[in-house]
């Protein structure tokens, strides 16, 4: 629905004066029209006639001056398919060289502690959620500074259930085994923008707990703590990545992400 | 080594799952990878919600071959409680050297398996080397016996495991949704978080609400573990799609309620239900790239009906209409059997290629691949596609490339449709060429180098199928008002494997001067099996022209001409045409819509008497179809009915079924997804 406020133009069913849409323009009658130079020139086509077999047709150059044709038509030919056909063939590329990537870290929660246990350039885009949509769960934050990189619900923490008995001797078993995990991992993506081993101490990450439901709602620029108080709490943080605390394996994962 | 068996997409914008096998010796590799066919490809996503939404998943199997053929044991003396672990104690360990060293005890109270000394680090180095990215683990045990345990986005099963039992599974680890299942006590905590759980019994603040029925009583089952129980259940109740509050859930048998009767967060082997099956879709919607930009319509089972086709990157899904709405039943990604491999810059061309009264797909790409390719996609004979026949750079007479353009079209009369392909842009001079459907393929009958008889083929040349002289077979009409001095309009009949020229029209048509922005729509307006004309040009003159010329077979007369207004619509400069049959009465009409030109949308009919128009409209909305410069128009047959008389309109969020008779009316709206709730919807 388009404003109202700058043009009233309603259409008229029984309107009976045509709108005229360039006055400048002419109107039509059945005559023919008198021809358009094209480059100062007429150009017509051939006579009905000599055009099945004579030629004016525009040709092109193509690909610095050659002509490129396609191979004669020798006649109706079936051709012969495979019963089965192989992949289609990858684009050998010439794009791979401007290929997006983003850095992936995983990050491990353990004993209530957040940490960062990889770090990896890997190729293409990724999912950049604007809106939280948490029902039960967690959801991360991760920001450098105040700006904030990511955030990416994690639905399923914290505990393990045996599978209900096909054949249960009581009824416990007809349902899950429930027992507490001591840790769990997820994956948080940033731009790689965003990141440099700089700027790593700036890097920040806090994991809350829905308290009550968040139904899609768009997430703004300040912190999911300070746009959804009351509906989050804070479960654990990692304060800081410090890179020569970390083991060396990582710290070489980082730099070769980061470089 | 790790084998990507479901390729969705780049690893960042796909959740992705990791399968690792553990007591699968060198010799058990195929029945490794069997097994994860049957769980996971053909079980959990060959069903309902993993079904449809296949493209926000890649899966990686990892084969790990372990020097010993199945697992370790591990047995417990449960002390006669075997729901109480705390008693237990070890019988009898058994170990053996598996690549991941998990531990099957096949005790309820012990998740059934546990893990072994090195177990953590020997699924982390596997996970870190082959799918670093993973965010759903599921780890197959070499083991008969049943058990599985899950948590923390990881799932540990035996080969006994039901792919029911896992897709119950993943609903807690990538939905997040609450078992619905009952047993033996009351719950007395507050609210839940789950979406699918609630204490709430007020219908105006019930969470999922908008699904329930207004005559559905709240509660709708009351007492341990309820059903239906609250008056007469209505006829075509079902226990998994009808949604109420039902007492008992999230394993307790009163004090809590659920959603439905059965869903399969509660019996594992329903379908899941309205409220678990929209927070899947809801948060799955980003990873799926999905949108309704690309839709093509079709009736791909025969039954009269258009069908929609709905194309996504590297994925199709096909819809099937029942003449009011549509329903998933064919849900492609990455490829169809065949293989035809989808990319985001195929082409789709719909039509009844080998005359079995089903629409086939011909689809064209000439731009993600190292080659050119052509395929052609024909009934699976299980309402999905298959590939029938593939085509790489080139069939016999014609060479593909980039610009290739395609026309449908049944040029030989012979019941199936052919193929008209037209390159300008490509080579040195214009080709064209009659691609005749053999049923099973193509084969270039006839091809024009640089001209067509009685024309000089340029880069521009517009060209329109339609039978005109009314023998059964469909002609080409060609227009060019571009790159010449005056602008042209041929008509070329085919004689089966040729064509020939009927009639060249030069700068001026019968009552019609042409010029460069007409738009030309080719349809028999008069119903008498001979294909007429509509040109329409709203940019050229002082005001909007629009004429109807009938053909006699061989030639055009101008029958009616609108200077300005058609009877009921005030033609503007940016009118779009889109030629249906409004009424059924065989004589084609238009469907028209303008959205710039005016302070609101229209969208309008113009109905043909064979002789003349009379038209109607709908402004801004069409029920609950708010009209937009975004919206696509699709005239198709989606009710089964005489003519064509229904439009798909669609743009990036939303799809719609709008049919014409008696008047332009809203059948059915879409938002995001299509899925048809017993009540409500998912916005």
């Amino acid at each position: 629905m388009k404003s109202r406020m700058f043009n009233a133009l309603k259409m008229d069913s029984q309107a009976k004066k045509p709108i005229v849409q360039n006055s400048r323009l002419r109107l039509m009658s059945t005559k023919a029209s008198r021809p358009r130079r094209i480059k100062r020139k007429i150009v017509l086509m051939e006579d009905v006639k000599k055009a099945d077999g004579l030629s004016l047709a525009i040709t092109s150059k193509l690909k610095r001056g050659r002509r490129l044709h396609m191979d004669a038509f020798t006649g109706v030919k079936n051709l012969k398919l495979p019963k089965t056909f192989d992949d289609q063939e990858e684009l050998k590329t010439k794009e791979i060289i401007n290929v997006a990537h983003h850095i992936q870290l995983r990050m491990k929660v353990i004993n209530g502690n957040v940490e960062v246990v990889g770090a990896r350039k890997v190729d293409g885009g990724f999912v950049k959620e604007s809106k939280l949509h948490l029902n039960e769960g967690l959801v991360y934050e991760i920001t450098k500074g105040r700006r904030r990189l990511q955030f990416g619900v994690i639905p399923d923490f914290g505990e393990e259930r045996g599978f209900p008995s096909p054949n249960p001797k009581n009824e416990a078993e007809k349902g899950h085994a429930v027992s507490q995990l001591k840790e769990f991992d997820f994956n948080v993506r940033v731009l790689p923008n965003d990141l440099s081993l700089a700027t790593l101490k700036a890097v920040k990450v806090n994991l809350y707990r829905a308290k009550s439901a968040i139904s899609s709602i768009k997430v703004t620029d300040v912190s999911l703590e300070k746009q959804f108080a009351g509906k989050l709490r804070k479960m654990a943080s990692m304060q800081r990545i410090t890179i020569t605390k970390l083991p060396k394996a990582l710290q070489n994962n980082f730099k070769k992400a980061l470089k | 080594m790790v084998t990507q068996i479901l390729k969705s997409g780049p690893v960042g914008q796909k959740k992705n799952i990791a399968v690792l096998g553990d007591g699968f010796a060198s010799a058990d590799q195929t029945d490794y990878n069997n097994k994860v066919k049957e769980l996971l490809i053909d079980g959990v996503f060959g069903h309902d919600y993993f079904y449809e939404d296949k493209q926000a998943f890649n899966i990686f199997r990892v084969n790990l071959i372990s020097s010993e053929s199945g697992v370790s044991q591990r047995r417990y003396n449960e002390a006669g409680t075997p729901s109480d672990s705390s008693d237990d104690t070890i019988i009898s360990t058994t170990l053996k050297n598996t690549a991941l060293g998990y531990i099957f005890s096949g005790s309820w109270a012990h998740c059934w398996l546990e893990r072994g000394t090195n177990t953590s680090t020997l699924v982390q180095n596997a996970l870190n080397t082959w799918v670093p990215d993973y965010d759903l683990v599921l780890v197959i045990l070499n083991e008969p016996g049943f058990g599985g345990c899950g948590g923390g986005s990881f799932q540990i099963v035996t080969k006994a495991s039901s792919w029911e039992v896992m897709a119950h599974e993943f609903g807690h680890g990538s939905a997040g949704l609450a078992d619905e299942y009952c047993r033996n006590k009351t719950y007395t905590g507050g609210e839940p978080g789950s979406v699918n759980l609630t204490i709430n019994t007020n219908r105006s603040t019930l969470k999922w609400q908008k699904f329930v029925k207004p005559s559905t009583p709240i509660p709708t089952g009351i007492g341990g573990c309820a059903n239906h129980n609250q008056g007469t259940k209505p006829a075509g109740w079902t226990r998994d799609h009808d949604v109420g509050l039902f007492e008992g859930g999230g394993t307790n048998n009163m004090g809590i309620y659920r959603p439905v009767e059965n869903c399969r967060m509660n019996g594992n082997s329903p379908d899941f239900c309205p409220v678990c099956y929209t927070e899947f879709k809801t948060r799955m919607h980003p990873f799926t790239g999905r949108n309704f930009k690309n839709c093509y319509t079709g009736d791909f089972n025969g039954d009269g009906k258009d069908d929609l086709l709905v194309h996504n990157d590297n994925s199709i899904m096909i819809y099937r209409s029942n003449g009011t709405q549509l329903d998933v039943i064919f849900s492609a990604v990455e490829r169809v059997p065949g293989s035809w491999q989808f990319k985001p810059g195929d082409q789709f061309f719909i039509g009844d290629f080998n005359g079995d009264g089903k629409d086939e797909v011909v689809v064209y790409n000439s731009t993600n691949w190292n080659h050119e390719y052509l395929g052609y996609l024909v009934d699976d004979g299980n309402n999905g596609l298959k590939l029938r026949a593939r085509y790489t750079n080139s069939m016999p007479g014609w060479q593909f490339q980039e610009n290739d353009k395609f026309f449908v079209a049944d040029f030989n009369g012979d019941g199936k449709k052919d193929l008209f392909v037209y390159n300008g842009d490509n080579w040195s001079i214009p080709y064209l060429a009659m691609l005749q459907s053999t049923g099973s393929g193509f084969q270039v009958v006839k091809r024009y180098d640089k001209n067509l008889p009685g024309w000089n083929m340029s880069k521009k040349d517009q060209f329109f199928v339609g039978d005109f002289s009314g023998d059964g077979k469909e002609d080409l009409w060609v227009f060019n008002g571009d790159n010449w001095s005056i602008p042209y309009l041929g008509m070329l009949s085919s004689n089966q494997t040729s064509l020939t020229m009927r009639k060249r029209y030069d700068n001026v048509l019968p009552g019609w001067q042409m010029r460069q922005g007409d738009h030309y729509y080719v349809a028999d307006f008069d119903g008498n099996g001979k294909k007429d004309m509509y040109v329409f040009n709203g940019i050229n003159w002082r005001m909007a022209y629009l004429g109807m010329l009938k053909s006699n077979g061989s030639s055009l007369s101008m029958v009616k001409r609108y200077d300005g207004n058609a009877p009921g619509w005030q033609m503007r400069k940016h009118d779009k045409h889109y030629v249906g049959d409004i009424n059924g009465d065989g004589k084609e009409d238009l469907f028209v819509r303008n959205y710039p030109d005016w302070n609101r949308e229209y969208l309008g009919t113009m109905r043909s008497s064979g002789t003349s128009l009379s038209c109607q409209w709908k402004e801004d909305w069409v029920g609950e179809w708010n009209l937009g410069g975004i919206d696509e128009f699709i005239p198709c047959n989606f009710e089964g009915a005489l003519g064509k008389r229904d439009l798909i309109v669609h743009n990036t969020n939303w799809l719609g079924m709008i049919r014409s008779t008696p008047n332009l009316s809203l059948r059915k709206i879409y938002y995001k997804w299509i899925h048809n709730y017993k009540h409500g919807r998912n916005w």
